[in-house]
């Protein structure tokens, strides 16, 4: 048993839709093949449609006045037994078409007119604009010795030895073809950079930290977000964003992690990161990295939100740095590299790892202290060796 | 004035009667086999017909010309024809196809909008391709009768087209040349008094079959809903033309029961009285009374012939939606038999 | 040395295709007995029979339509349209049924047929006995159309025409049917879709066909005498058109003159036009130029002179492309 929908047929040479006059047959009725199912009014004339099944009337859609597009539900049937084959489109030995493409333009349309000075576009003929292309020549800063004001090769290849005169230094740079991505990064970026953020710094001794990750043979990345974790139920702002005039605080921490990928710099998620604990935390920052470098990254993992922002800047050096916030999060945080300091312990002056966070907040949804205290709390967590051993691993 | 050719008087030839009685000779020179065929193909076309219009309204054709009423007048001279004789017909003769052997199924891919004309092989089936220019293929046939003449194969070429096919310039062309080149054709006009909403009486002032003798060729007029006159003058016109006697014109006087395709309305111009009154003159009707009062036929045959009917028609129905999209090559190939460098390019450009 | 006029010529390829093909038939009106109103089927009825070489009623639509049937019956026709106009009357035919029969079947009925029309203007002919009428058939997709332009090229396109297995038309310059040309006829050389060179040079090039060939030749005689090397090219073939050739052309010489008697609009320089900027855009040192027919119905024989493109039309053109 099956269930078909038939749908409105173009009764006659692109008609666009029926009216149902009457319906002749009712839910739940058993029908035969070519029983006459329905009136329809076309625009050319009335017609009785049979039914394309044998079986049981399921559902009628639309009902009598109604117009019914051609290519929409018209009715569902149940479809018993043996034999059902496929209807209309399947089973048949002949291929299905492939897409027709489109060719492409051949004219790549480069040196468009309607350039920087005159306003007007610089005249030449086909062969002369390929000559400027090849030879790095801007024909809007070409002088025209030809008919009608037109540039011709000469005044090209004049233009080529003397370096030009044009406004810039030509041949003195070299392009480097921008990428969609990159162009989408930049716009996003862009966007970004109008929020008011201001960036706070703390130092973090990584005595503590340094000691439970290597038990646990991880890098610090997780532990850090799994210390996040415990940190933002007491200080939600962390883990909020701004929303045309309010202020949301999320309850699950979506980890918006940079990473270098080939293309650029990519974003993918960390979903649900305060509940997984340190371990799934290291497989899943891993599996990013990995897939971000490969080009692998799914759909879900870069289109999904997040709620913090994470950079592991210390990955490739940086002791400190001005993160901009990741879009959608109050709050971006650079944990920058774990490297011998002198710190002040106990009065002495004692060489400890150590480490610089660097936190960027919206200041629309934090302020100095507020951001303040929350550091506080995630250093000191931080700083602990029992409760760090208190994560969930 | 009868002009001297012309066989029929003013009433069309007949042997059976609208109420199934004999009226004429019905020794056509065929054993009660053959008409026990006749019969059943009258019978698995009209089922046919009626399936492939259902077919329409579902959408699994695109527009469908039916032949109901009609299906005497195609089988009948189809029947007629020898093995190598060859048919050039218009867009409705899928009666004539089945009794030619077409596979009613690529037949039809023609109305499903998966093919032109000509799925089938017409030199194999000796069925040409679907024709929808009117009158067009009636000058095919005669070129194609001139080319059996030149080899002298003997073989006959039947040529169907409608009442108004006889107003377009390829009627006459081509009747003229069958004229003076003498070919052994069958001119086969399905007369069904209606050419889309024009009646024949506004098609033409006189007479198709009296036209035969301006053309040098003998008129019949023949009633088209009788199978058996049907098949009688069409067997003597072959005859004639096997025989290097030169063509023959044939007027089958039938009606068109439906509408002229599934995309016409006639209501809008023709009165249901007309079509009641057609009815009662039906082909399939009259031969099966005919039969059974002969003995040729009982109710238990007739319900074997309306199951295999049936059981044709859904097979049809089965093979024929199954049919998907036809691949995008398509467009291309067969074009030419040498096609060009620059053609081959385009294909290229087209299908990446 | 043999002198070739292009009627004696076409009447050789009928000759020698007759001969070598059983199959083929040439027919059309006043074609058997009196051997053509130009007299290129002169004589052939005579030695093939009226069973192969034969007259019609007046019947283009027959003419055309029935070589359809014949070739469903395994014949290669060789038909003549008498004049350019009255072609049209079998353009039903030949649009619908000649040209597409061979796709319908699936390629199972091919169309061997060759369409001979003598065709465009230059003999103070009446009306509707000068016009161009390859625009309506180069535009029929499933057809070829070819023009020759000299004697001894119309036997080789003729024969081609006549051998290919897809439907060709050939149009045939009336006004150079008794031009002479000294050579060997023959099949070898360029085939159907390949144009020729007729004159070598680099800095613009003029395509033409038919009666025009030779105006484009004279044009670039005088305009060679300015220092200006002038290509000529023989289309030969319309469709196919040699792309190759156009492209060589546009790269070599970067300025390109069309000549054609048909109407300016839609015409053969139109798509040529179009081709050039395709393949070569890049090379192109001027606008394609056209010299063509004006957008009015063909005139009378009076006026015939100020329709078609003179010499010194086309040697304007010529200048004003290569001074663009």
């Amino acid at each position: 048993m099956a269930e078909r929908v038939f749908a409105m047929p173009d009764l006659g040479e692109g008609l666009e839709e029926g009216k149902i006059v009457a319906w002749l047959v009712a839910e739940g009725d058993q029908v035969e093949l070519n029983q006459p199912l329905v009136e329809v009014d076309t625009a050319k004339a009335a017609v009785e449609i049979p039914s394309p099944y044998a079986g049981r009337v399921v559902a009628l859609h639309g009902s009598v006045g109604e117009d019914v597009p051609v290519g929409a539900p018209l009715v569902t049937f149940l479809v018993g037994g043996d034999e059902l084959g496929d209807v209309a489109g399947g089973g048949s030995p002949d291929r299905f078409p492939r897409s027709l493409t489109l060719p492409q333009s051949r004219w790549s349309g480069d040196s468009a007119p309607g350039s920087v000075t005159s306003g007007t576009p610089a005249k030449a003929t086909p062969a002369v604009r390929k000559l400027a292309r090849d030879l790095g020549v801007d024909l809007a800063g070409v002088i025209a010795t030809g008919p009608d004001g037109r540039v011709v090769e000469g005044d090209v290849r004049a233009a080529a030895v003397k370096g030009g005169a044009s406004e810039q230094d030509e041949g003195d740079f070299e392009r480097i073809e921008v990428s969609s991505v990159r162009r989408e990064i930049a716009r996003v970026l862009g966007e970004v950079a109008a929020i008011p953020q201001v960036t706070t710094f703390r130092t973090v001794d990584c005595g503590a930290l340094e000691a439970v990750r290597r038990e646990l043979e991880v890098s610090p990345l997780p532990v850090v977000i799994s210390a996040l974790a415990r940190t933002y139920p007491a200080h939600p702002l962390l883990n909020a964003s701004w929303h045309e005039d309010e202020i949301r605080t999320w309850r699950h921490l979506h980890v918006g992690l940079a990473v270098d990928a080939p293309r650029g710099l990519a974003v993918p998620r960390l979903r649900d990161a305060d509940t997984l604990g340190i371990g799934a935390l290291a497989e899943e920052i891993r599996r990013s990295a990995e897939a971000a470098r490969e080009d692998h990254l799914s759909l879900e993992e870069v289109t999904g939100p997040v709620t913090m922002g994470v950079s592991n800047t210390g990955a490739y050096g940086s002791e400190a740095g001005t993160p901009l916030l990741t879009p959608g999060c109050a709050v971006t945080i650079a944990f920058g590299v774990i490297s011998p300091r002198a710190l002040i312990v106990e009065g002495e002056v004692v060489a400890r790892p150590a480490a610089t966070i660097s936190l960027t907040f919206d200041h629309r949804v934090l302020d100095g202290a507020a951001a303040g205290r929350a550091l506080t709390a995630l250093v000191a967590l931080l700083q602990s060796p029992d409760r760090l051993r208190d994560l969930p691993s | 004035m009868d002009a001297p050719g012309d066989r029929a008087g003013r009433e069309p030839e007949r042997i059976i009667l609208p109420d199934g009685t004999a009226v004429g000779d019905p020794d056509v020179g065929l054993s009660p086999d053959d008409l026990r065929v006749l019969l059943r193909w009258m019978v698995v076309a009209r089922r046919l017909d009626r399936e492939c219009i259902a077919l329409q309204r579902q959408g699994e054709l695109t527009v469908y010309p039916g032949y109901e009423g009609q299906e005497a007048a195609q089988i009948g001279s189809a029947f007629a024809l020898g093995p190598d004789d060859m048919v050039f017909p218009t867009f409705r003769e899928l009666a004539a196809a089945l009794v030619r052997g077409v596979d009613p199924v690529r037949y039809l891919w023609y109305h499903r909008g998966t093919w032109h004309g000509g799925p089938y092989d017409p030199r194999a089936t000796r069925f040409g391709p679907i024709c929808i220019p009117i009158a067009t293929q009636i000058v095919h046939a005669v070129g194609y009768a001139l080319g059996q003449k030149l080899d002298a194969t003997g073989a006959v070429t039947i040529a169907y087209f409608g009442d108004g096919s006889t107003s377009e310039g390829d009627f006459h062309e081509g009747a003229n040349l069958a004229g003076v080149w003498k070919v052994p054709a069958v001119l086969f006009c399905q007369n069904n008094g209606w050419a889309i909403s024009v009646p024949t009486a506004e098609q033409t002032a006189g007479e198709i079959w009296r036209r035969g003798a301006g053309y040098g060729m003998p008129g019949v007029l023949v009633d088209g809903n009788d199978v058996l006159a049907v098949y009688r003058a069409t067997r003597d016109a072959l005859a004639r033309a096997r025989a290097g006697d030169g063509p023959t014109l044939i007027e089958a006087r039938t009606y068109r029961i439906g509408a002229h395709s599934t995309a016409d309305d006639p209501t809008r111009y023709r009165d249901e009285a007309e079509v009641e009154a057609a009815r009662a003159a039906d082909p399939i009707a009259r031969f099966r009374t005919w039969m059974t009062a002969t003995g040729h036929a009982d109710e238990a045959l007739l319900t074997a012939y309306e199951a295999e009917a049936e059981a044709f028609a859904l097979g049809v129905r089965d093979q024929l939606t199954a049919q998907g999209a036809p691949p995008v090559e398509w467009l291309f190939d067969w074009v030419y038999a040498a096609p060009p460098e620059a053609f081959e390019r385009q294909r290229g450009e087209a299908l990446g | 040395m043999s002198e070739w006029t292009m009627s004696g010529a076409l009447n050789a390829a009928l000759r020698d295709a007759l001969r070598e093909d059983p199959r083929v038939l040439v027919y059309g009106e006043d074609v058997g007995r009196s051997g053509g109103v130009f007299r290129v089927t002169d004589g052939l009825q005579t030695e093939f029979s009226a069973q192969r070489v034969f007259d019609t009623p007046i019947s283009e639509a027959g003419i055309a339509g029935t070589a359809v049937g014949l070739a469903f019956a395994g014949w290669k026709s060789v038909i003549e349209m008498q004049f350019d106009a009255f072609s049209y009357p079998a353009l039903e035919q030949v649009i619908d049924h000649v040209a597409k029969m061979r796709m319908r079947t699936r390629g199972r009925v091919d169309m061997p047929i060759t369409i001979r029309i003598p065709s465009f203007g230059g003999i103070k002919g009446k009306e509707h006995h000068g016009e161009s009428p390859e625009t309506y058939y180069v535009h029929t997709a499933g057809l070829k159309v070819v023009v020759p332009s000299s004697p001894l090229d119309a036997y080789r396109l003729l024969r081609h025409a006549i051998a290919d297995p897809d439907p060709v038309v050939v149009l045939e310059p009336k006004a150079r049917y008794w031009t002479k040309e000294a050579g060997e006829l023959t099949t070898d050389g360029l085939a159907i879709g390949r144009g020729r060179v007729l004159r070598q040079g680099d800095d613009v090039t003029v395509i033409a066909y038919g009666t025009m060939v030779a105006r484009a030749l004279d044009a670039a005689a005088t305009v060679a005498e300015e220092g200006v090397g002038v290509r000529v090219v023989d289309l030969r073939s319309l469709s196919p058109l040699d792309e190759d050739l156009l492209q060589r052309c546009a790269e070599e010489t970067g300025r390109v003159v069309v000549v054609h008697e048909a109407p300016r609009t839609l015409g053969m320089g139109a798509e040529i036009a179009a081709r050039v900027m395709e393949l070569g855009f890049d090379s192109l040192e001027a606008p394609v130029a056209r010299v063509t027919g004006w957008d009015a119905p063909y005139p009378p024989a009076s006026l015939e002179q100020h329709y078609l493109p003179s010499v010194e039309r086309i040697v304007e053109a010529v200048r004003a492309t290569v001074a663009y």
